[in-house]
């Protein structure tokens, strides 16, 4: 398994300071969700952990070794990310998008084998994208293609895999499906998932470790019946809520009442 | 805009030139439109060490197809996506700058070239 931890993280965009001094540590073969109003930093974080962002001060941990010392292939074997609504060159068909999931664990002039070739058959299966293999990227709805983008990662086969809302964009049922693929992933494979995620119902649902974020610093960490509590919304959120038992699956579930008064 | 800018300091160096040697005007002319009349040799002595770059580009082939997906996911699939970016660029003008001393700007292949390995 691969470690994933960060230590007195701090990231700004030019002058202004988005995250400040945090540590944060991943747990391995769970589903991590970061949550918190729009633009406390949450994707800042996601992005720093992947190494997208150079961190103003502090270490990101991949495996015990601080990530910016390894070669970026290397990260790449271990850890993949999906950004938030990724583009692609429109003529791609669904299938050459998987195939560049092999690209880190190439050299310059290595050519594809049958193990890769077994490798993309399996995420297709995966993600159910089979059928869909050889059309291109602009002829699939928008679930099918965020499945697409999650079948890429799948063929990067990394113990880690981070999305950075992966659900944007996406009516409730594909909302749901991709949310269910990634649980799927996480419980068959072992793999551990980080996302950021807007739904703060589906977080609850969805998550093992719950991360809810407040102006650049961590409000609150741990399973979802510890954070997901009235008082965390009302602090993070401004928003006053109660908070009732799912009767599906037991997990907590907000009912908005309206804007907090302070 | 850089473009636009860079663009018009180059063509003052050119018209520079061409009023500070007024009887070399005609060659300047001709190497403006673009021309491969009266090249030989000489021309190609002089792009042969260049040659060597090719196979550097045609190495990176792969690469430059992840850096199409843009830089984040290049960067999450193991590339230096700045660094790489900076040496497809300094190898894409170092060899269309030798092309152009040697034959000057010859019209429409800037629209062309970029599609003919597309096509392959």
């Amino acid at each position: 398994m691969t470690t994933l931890s960060a230590e007195h993280l701090s990231l700004s965009y030019g002058a202004t300071q988005i995250i400040d001094n945090i540590d944060l540590e991943i747990p391995e073969g769970k589903i991590s969700i970061i949550i918190g109003s729009n633009g406390c930093g949450k994707s800042t974080i996601l992005r720093s952990l992947a190494r997208l962002l150079m961190p103003q001060q502090g270490t990101i941990y991949l495996d015990g070794k601080a990530i910016h010392q390894q070669s970026s292939k290397e990260v790449a074997k271990k850890l993949a990310i999906l950004p938030q609504a990724p583009e692609a060159p429109e003529d791609l068909t669904v299938k050459e998008l998987c195939y560049y999931g092999r690209h880190p664990h190439k050299g310059l002039f290595s050519r594809q084998t049958p193990e890769d070739h077994r490798i993309v058959d399996r995420a297709l299966s995966a993600t159910k994208m089979t059928e869909f293999a050889d059309r291109t990227l602009d002829a699939l709805s928008g679930g099918q293609r965020q499945r697409a983008w999650i079948s890429m990662a799948l063929v990067q086969e990394t113990d880690l895999l981070l999305l950075d809302e992966p659900t944007t964009y996406l009516d409730l049922a594909h909302q749901i499906e991709i949310l269910e693929l990634l649980r799927d992933l996480n419980v068959t494979y072992g793999r551990t998932i980080v996302m950021v995620l807007h739904d703060l119902n589906q977080a609850a649902q969805y998550a093992d470790h719950l991360i809810s974020i407040k102006k650049g610093k961590i409000y609150k960490e741990g399973p979802p019946e510890k954070v997901f509590t009235k008082e965390m919304i009302k602090d993070v959120f401004r928003l006053e809520c109660c908070i009732i038992e799912n009767p599906v699956d037991q997990t907590p579930l907000c009912i908005p009442i309206g804007l907090s008064q302070d | 805009m850089v473009g636009i800018a860079l663009g018009a300091i180059c063509q003052a160096g050119i018209e520079y030139f061409m009023v500070k040697f007024p009887d070399d005007v005609n060659t300047t002319l001709l190497w403006l439109t673009g021309s491969l009349w009266g090249r030989g040799w000489d021309q190609v002595l002089f792009l042969l060490p260049c040659l060597v770059l090719v196979p550097v580009l045609f190495a990176l082939t792969s690469k430059m197809d992840v850096l199409s997906l843009g830089d984040d996911i290049a960067t999450g699939l193991g590339e230096r996506s700045k660094l790489l970016r900076y040496i497809l660029l300094s190898v894409s003008v170092i060899l269309i700058g030798v092309c152009v001393a040697a034959v000057g700007s010859i019209g429409f292949i800037g629209l062309i070239a970029p599609i003919l390995p597309g096509e392959w």
